[in-house]
């Protein structure tokens, strides 16, 4: 797969990732999710965890989008 | 030529963000940015300069970095290239140098893996980008300054750095 095809991938996930954040936050709060191909893959509250999961399915960790899903009322200002 | 970029991470999370491939010389990954025009310094995710199998203290150090109210010393990594998609489905790359911050703990780590990879303005003046955002309209993109033809299609509430 190239590039573009991965990131035109990632880009759906992201925005698959927005269109339903209300119903994500409301199951993975405070937890780090891999995303792919518009599906929750694996789901832990540490990165290294989600890490061991991923790996554990043969699943390429540079190939998946990890996103950390804020705790309800908790938004992060850089 | 434009980068698109979305608006929102999801309800009352408007965040100038969008996905991105991310390549060292030791690999690539897809991640996501958000783009901060309070940041002068355009910096890696932690989680992202692990998958890209970057040394966290190889490179020069620079100022301490303050994130989320604590502090960090940061590396320069000059060999780091952002592949976006532009608005007519092309791939463009843009090799930056970053910052990448080392952690002293397994708390650090974690903490600092909540934080997303920033761009910041640094970006935006040394690669000649133009950013337009209409947050009410959910529109925004980057445009390369050389290549911005007509200032009057800018809608009138446009942020522009």
């Amino acid at each position: 797969m190239d590039e573009l095809q991965l990131l035109t991938g990632s880009i759906a996930d992201l925005n698959w990732f927005k269109e339903n954040s209300a119903s994500i936050g409301e199951k993975y709060e405070g937890e780090f999710i891999a995303i792919d191909n518009k599906k929750i893959l694996e789901s832990a509250p540490k990165i290294d965890i989600l890490i061991r999961k991923l790996e554990k399915k043969g699943i390429n960790i540079n190939l998946v989008l990890i996103k950390y899903v804020n705790p309800q009322g908790e938004i992060i200002i850089l | 030529m434009r980068i698109p970029l979305l608006t929102s991470l999801g309800e009352d999370k408007d965040y100038l963000n969008n996905a991105v491939i991310l390549k060292s010389p030791r690999g690539l990954t897809k991640s996501t940015f958000i783009l901060d025009t309070g940041s002068p310094k355009t910096i890696l995710n932690h989680f992202d300069a692990r998958r890209l199998q970057i040394p966290f203290n190889s490179g020069a150090k620079t100022e301490i970095i303050r994130l989320g109210g604590k502090t960090y010393q940061g590396y320069t990594f000059e060999r780091i290239t952002f592949s976006f998609r532009s608005e007519d489905n092309q791939l463009v790359r843009e090799e930056f140098p970053v910052i990448v911050v080392r952690p002293t703990s397994p708390k650090e780590e974690e903490e600092l893996s909540n934080f997303p990879t920033i761009i910041g303005t640094d970006f935006l003046k040394k690669k000649r980008y133009i950013l337009f955002c209409d947050m009410e309209k959910g529109i925004a993109y980057l445009e390369k300054k050389e290549e911005q033809k007509d200032h009057q299609t800018t809608p009138n509430s446009t942020c522009k750095y």
